[in-house]
């Protein structure tokens, strides 16, 4: 590490490109965001023509989107590290410091040689709305002093500065009107959610199937609790039979997703309600295998409902059948 | 306690009475000893080290290293104790080559079975191994010229740089297109952020992937 890092790593870490991971978006949002790095790299021919590529951009959406994910995503295509400012690096305790910070960073991030894409994460924590309630004048004026500086540095510096939070509406009207790209990254459907499955669950593979019934009982999950049920699965795997935790299937799923809560401001997916009782998890291959699974077999040879389903199925058949 | 026929007055009695014996046998054991000293003396003895010695006897092995060490250290920082002759020839090395035979000589020693000394100083450094028989080795010892992680003349020293392929604008399209054949992810460009040729290697890769380097398409 050198003193220039050092001079960065004061509001935060820097992510190096290298580190990043594929975000998984739906196509449309995809589009966006590679034509928005198609015009970063227009930036000769759009000076032709006398405008600049738009260089701001704020994600919006819920807890666990994947915002962090896709900002270094975009920063490693750009080929440039990116610094995450941690909102706790540039609020500070005493008056007129929080603006300080803020102009420390600018200034941080002009100095450094190499060119950096600049992250605030809970944005919503640096940039709140300014205030003038006349409650706590000291406060207030504070807290609009640090937005006036950030208004006057995010005016005169030309890099790239991308922004998240997850309360857009908190954000202070003019900071906000300095984004030039809002987006607002939904939750996954269906099939972001097979592929974030595919992606968590690896090195062991599940069947087209199990994935498919997986993430439909994922439904209106966050790739980030789709993560941690996925990690937490691989944990029990490897350290379940150290501890001696009962292993199997029921067991482990109950487990896990009794310690893994879905966030209250998104909806409980269905596995949260049937726990291992769930069609996808009944449904589910254990022990999990690394192999990949013969698919076109197991979906031949395994019905899609159980024998006793089948019964059900039977008995319903039968009634309707009944004039 | 009511009186010195008690039973608690006789225990004491007793006690006191034996103290007051191993005081006697104590008294006898140290004119015993300056009898000793006395005759060492007569001998020719210096008593004052050898009661130093006694003392350095009973201590644990590291108590005594730690004590010699740290009386070196104290005796150096108050400038008594002159410089040992090894280090003083390490000093005069560069410019006095008996100096440097004998360091040499005196090094040759302490090479290690499995290992070597490599001396840094003067203009050429000498290299110290053994032989397969255990005989100490000395040769010339060249650096091995380190390759700086830091390219060009960026005296900022950042993080060090990829090496970027030489490749020209034309074809970086296709190199792209051949990293992903090979299975590399899109945002191994090895092309710095502000080449031409990143925009264009990004693209040779999505069209040979046919998506957008985000992720399989469904």
């Amino acid at each position: 590490m050198n003193y220039r890092d050092r001079d960065l790593q004061q509001f935060g870490t820097i992510l190096e490109p290298e580190e990043a991971q594929e975000p998984i978006l739906p196509r449309k949002m995809r589009k966006v965001f590679l034509s928005w790095l198609t015009e970063i790299w227009a930036a000769e021919q759009l000076k032709e023509v006398g405008v600049k590529p738009r260089m701001r951009s704020i994600f919006g959406g819920k807890p666990g989107t994947g915002k962090t994910t896709l900002a270094h995503h975009l920063a490693a295509r750009l080929g440039m590290r990116m610094l995450l400012v941690g909102p706790e690096k540039v609020n500070c305790r005493y008056m007129g410091a929080s603006a300080e910070a803020i102009g420390e960073l600018f200034d941080a991030v002009t100095r450094y040689p190499d060119p950096i894409v600049l992250f605030f994460d809970e944005f919503d924590s640096v940039a709140a709305e300014r205030m003038n309630s006349g409650i706590n004048p000291s406060t207030e004026q504070d807290h609009n002093l640090m937005i006036n500086t950030l208004l006057s540095r995010m005016d005169r510096y030309e890099g790239i500065v991308i922004a998240a939070s997850n309360f857009e509406g908190r954000l202070d009207g003019a900071v906000w009107r300095r984004f030039d790209l809002h987006v607002t990254l939904p939750l996954p459907g269906q099939n972001e959610r097979i592929r974030i499955l595919r992606r968590y669950f690896a090195p062991y593979q599940l069947g087209k199937q199990e994935l498919v019934r997986l993430a439909e009982s994922f439904e209106t999950a966050s790739p980030a609790l789709m993560r941690q049920f996925c990690e937490n699965i691989k944990r029990n795997i490897i350290v379940g039979p150290m501890a001696n935790w009962d292993m199997g299937k029921r067991a482990t799923i109950d487990r896990i997703l009794d310690s893994t809560k879905p966030h209250a401001d998104l909806g409980n997916p269905r596995l949260w309600t049937h726990k291992s009782n769930d069609h996808a998890i009944q449904k589910l291959k254990w022990p999990l295998s690394r192999d990949r699974p013969d698919e076109d077999d197991q979906d031949a040879k395994t019905p899609l409902v159980s024998a006793e389903e089948m019964n059900v199925v039977q008995l319903t058949h039968a009634r309707k059948a009944k004039p | 306690m009511t009186g010195k026929n008690t039973l608690a007055g006789n225990q004491l009695r007793g006690l006191i009475e034996r103290i007051e014996e191993l005081d006697v046998k104590a008294k006898a054991i140290s004119a015993d000893k300056k009898i000793v000293f006395a005759e060492a003396k007569s001998n020719g003895f210096n008593t004052i080290i050898m009661k130093n010695m006694i003392k350095r006897r009973k201590m644990k092995p590291h108590d005594l290293e730690e004590h010699d060490n740290l009386m070196d250290l104290y005796g150096h920082a108050l400038g008594m104790l002159p410089e040992p002759p090894l280090f003083r020839a390490v000093g005069q090395m560069a410019v006095d080559t008996k100096a440097r035979e004998s360091v040499i000589d005196a090094l040759r020693q302490l090479v290690p079975q499995s290992g070597e000394i490599i001396v840094k100083i003067g203009d050429q450094p000498v290299r110290m191994t053994r032989d397969k028989d255990g005989n100490a080795v000395v040769t010339d010892y060249t650096e091995p010229r380190a390759a700086s992680p830091y390219t060009g003349s960026d005296s900022n020293a950042l993080r060090p740089k990829p090496e970027v392929p030489d490749v020209k604008k034309k074809n970086a399209k296709a190199y792209g297109a051949q990293f992903y054949r090979e299975n590399k992810p899109v945002i191994s460009n090895p092309f710095p952020a502000d080449d031409p040729r990143r925009p264009l290697f990004d693209q040779g890769w999505r069209e040979a992937s046919g998506n957008d380097g985000m992720g399989d398409d469904d």
